[in-house]
């Protein structure tokens, strides 16, 4: 048996980048993190993060011939980005596995339900035809759907959005993996789906003992669910935490201004929600200053010429555990500094970047006034 | 459940029966009035200026000249059903009969050409579509433009002197029947099917290329890679079949551009199809023949395209539940 310890995934300093005719586009830029088995990590950020890159530079899926991926991304002692063709198609599908935001467009529309487990099945279990049959029924009835005898002879369009996610997790868990990536799996679900999706999600999760990378745009999604968060910003990492500690004590102005987004039953009637100004850059060349400065309300000079690199928090209870809280910012929130530079640009009236304080609203800069 | 793809699929097939039936009658009737649009007299132009009086009397009584043109048009389709597409004034011989004859050549020929630039295309297709932008994608990109615009009379006669007439591997010209000696008859049906298919080569693949780039960019694609299937299996499962759809398309469209080449590719290779007959007959004024050629050609081309739409709902099941 495994221990609940076990590093289940190690993931160092990757970067994906592509060739486009304005120069290298970084998308993902010197990326580490590990994740142990039974865990679920978030990852955070807005559209254009790099978030979805990341998970598919994981398992080497970045489509594109301009691709380029590098780092080291060691699952179960081997490292993906280095192993022949062959030994990747064992993995993938294998003992790690991926679900994506709609399964309209990631399921296949011409091929029914029960084709598209069955390959699975076949190509990495060699299961004969009956057993595919048998263990396609049981994987459809165990992600909860029902009649699921029927619905193998189904195409994707025949089953109703929640369903058609179900079958999605099914074929995505048909092999038994280590390691689920769920890229927005509940982005194109209604809300009430949403929770039930991710109910799914974590029990099928601690039933297997399998780790998750939970990959969400909506803090929402992973809070109680993750164990710990990545938020990541232009293709970097700018905090990583427990969660519990992210949502109580995020050190990072853009954590906090995604926190602040979020609208909570507790707020009064009709209070304007915080918005971060802006939207995320397009990293081409790779990054010289801190990516969020120009979005930032503590911006300080220091900030537009100077990478700030992950640190770890000095307030983590365990300083020794690499999967501590860590944050890369000069002038994080909770920090003298960091007040000084945020309460010196709001009587200043703009950022060092020039953004005007008026733009992040009555409450949108971190510090009641 | 189990026949829900066959009975949805042809209950969507039934239910254009309807529209099928009224654009064959028009066809009916326009071909029907090509004869009567002529300027002049049918009869006379029918029986060329050096016809006596009494010959052209006979043929007008025989036309029904003298009769309304609905009438004339209802005998002449009810003849037509039958199979009677009456009778050649310049040989003599029953225009059904002559047709009959001709057409397994045009057909074989047609389906032999097209059967070879599918695969050629699809292949082509799916390699460049795979590898796109490529060296063998850019290759192929230039390379079928230059086929396109290689007019097929000029290919035949490049087949003819590299592979007749300097290596000496196949007939010029000439038909062998398939019932007489099968490998003549492949050796005499290659060259032209080549002639006639290469055109048709650049534009299957030009089509199915750029779907399937299309495609292969879907999540459907990174899903089914990251199930650890091969190559071979995304290429051809869940890459090809969706889409296919503008290809079948297409090649209903090609086929009149096929029938429409075999016109020339018969003449220059001497095959003794319908295209041929077609050629001969305009040559020689048979325009009853030509009524009769126009009709079934006609005919053919629009149960072809009435097939392969019916094929998408087979390709496609989202099209038989009406989702798209």
């Amino acid at each position: 048996m495994t221990s609940p310890d076990e590093l289940l995934l190690e993931v160092v300093d990757v970067t994906t980048s592509f060739d486009t005719d304005l120069g290298r586009l970084v998308a993902v830029d010197g990326v580490s993190f590990r994740l142990h088995r039974g865990e679920t990590l978030g990852v955070v950020g807005e559209s254009g993060s790099g978030k979805s890159v990341l998970a598919r530079s994981v398992l080497r899926l970045v489509g594109d011939r301009n691709a380029q991926v590098t780092g080291r991304v060691v699952l179960r002692g081997s490292d993906v980005l280095k192993m022949p063709d062959r030994e990747l198609r064992r993995l993938r599908g294998g003992s790690a596995a991926m679900i994506f935001q709609d399964p309209m467009t990631a399921l296949n529309g011409t091929m029914r339900i029960g084709s598209q487990l069955s390959e699975s099945l076949r190509e990495h279990l060699g299961l004969r035809r009956r057993q595919q049959r048998d263990a396609s029924i049981e994987l459809l009835r165990s992600v909860g759907i029902p009649d699921a005898e029927r619905q193998l002879r189904s195409y994707p369009h025949q089953l109703s959005g929640g369903m058609r996610q179900r079958a999605m997790i099914a074929i995505a868990l048909a092999c038994g993996p280590d390691l689920l990536i769920a890229d927005e799996p509940t982005t194109a679900l209604d809300v009430t789906m949403q929770r039930q999706v991710l109910d799914l999600l974590d029990r099928q999760r601690a039933e297997r003992s399998m780790s998750m990378m939970l990959i969400t745009h909506d803090l929402g999604v992973v809070a109680g669910r993750a164990d710990s968060i990545m938020v990541m910003y232009a293709g970097r990492i700018v905090e990583r935490a427990p969660a519990r500690r992210l949502f109580t004590a995020p050190r990072h102005p853009y954590t906090d201004g995604l926190l602040r987004s979020i609208p909570r039953l507790s707020d009064e009637p009709g209070r304007e929600l915080a918005t971060i100004p802006g939207s995320p850059p397009i990293v081409i060349g790779g990054s010289t200053a801190c990516s969020f400065a120009p979005r930032c309300p503590r911006a300080q000079a220091r900030c537009l010429n100077e990478l700030p690199l992950l640190v770890e928090d000095a307030r983590t209870d365990s300083p020794s555990s690499s999967d501590g809280h860590a944050y890369a910012c000069f002038y994080p929130l909770g920090t003298e500094s960091g007040d000084a530079a945020l309460l010196g640009n709001r009587r200043a009236g703009s950022t060092a970047a020039g953004l005007p304080m008026a733009a992040f609203g009555p409450t949108g800069d971190g510090v009641p006034t | 459940m189990g026949n829900d793809l066959v009975s949805g699929a042809l209950s969507r097939t039934i239910r254009r029966v309807p529209r099928l039936a009224l654009t064959l009658l028009a066809v009916s009737f326009l071909t029907f009035m090509l004869t009567n649009l002529l300027p002049g007299d049918p009869a006379l132009t029918l029986l060329g200026e050096n016809a006596s009086d009494e010959q052209i009397e006979a043929l007008r009584l025989d036309l029904r000249l003298d009769e309304p043109l609905l009438a004339r048009y209802v005998q002449w389709l009810g003849d037509a059903f039958t199979g009677d597409l009456g009778t050649s004034y310049r040989t003599g011989q029953p225009v059904t009969e002559a047709i009959v004859e001709r057409l397994p050549v045009t057909v074989e020929l047609g389906l032999v050409s097209l059967a070879m630039s599918l695969v050629v295309s699809i292949l082509l297709a799916v390699w460049s579509a795979y590898r796109a932008g490529g060296v063998v994608d850019r290759f192929l990109t230039t390379a079928s433009f230059g086929l396109m615009a290689v007019p097929n009379f000029l290919l035949a006669l490049l087949l003819v002197i590299v592979f007749a007439v300097r290596l000496g591997w196949l007939p010029a010209t000439g038909w062998v029947r398939f019932s007489e000696d099968p490998i003549g008859n492949m050796k005499s049906v290659i060259l032209p099917a080549i002639a006639l298919g290469a055109n048709e080569v650049a534009v299957f693949m030009r089509v199915l290329r750029s779907d399937m780039v299309t495609t292969l960019r879907q999540d459907s694609i990174t899903m089914a890679r990251s199930k650890g299937l091969s190559t071979r299996r995304i290429l051809l499962f869940h890459a090809f079949r969706p889409s296919s759809l503008s290809l079948v398309t297409i090649v209903g469209v090609q086929v009149g551009a096929i029938i429409g080449g075999s016109v020339i590719i018969e003449t220059m290779f001497a095959l003794p199809g319908v295209g041929r007959l077609l050629v001969d007959s305009i040559a020689e004024r048979d325009l009853i023949t030509v009524q009769g050629l126009a009709l079934v050609i006609g005919v053919s081309v629009i149960l072809v395209n009435f097939l392969t739409d019916s094929l998408y709902s087979f390709i496609d099941p989202r099209i038989r539940d009406g989702d798209r």
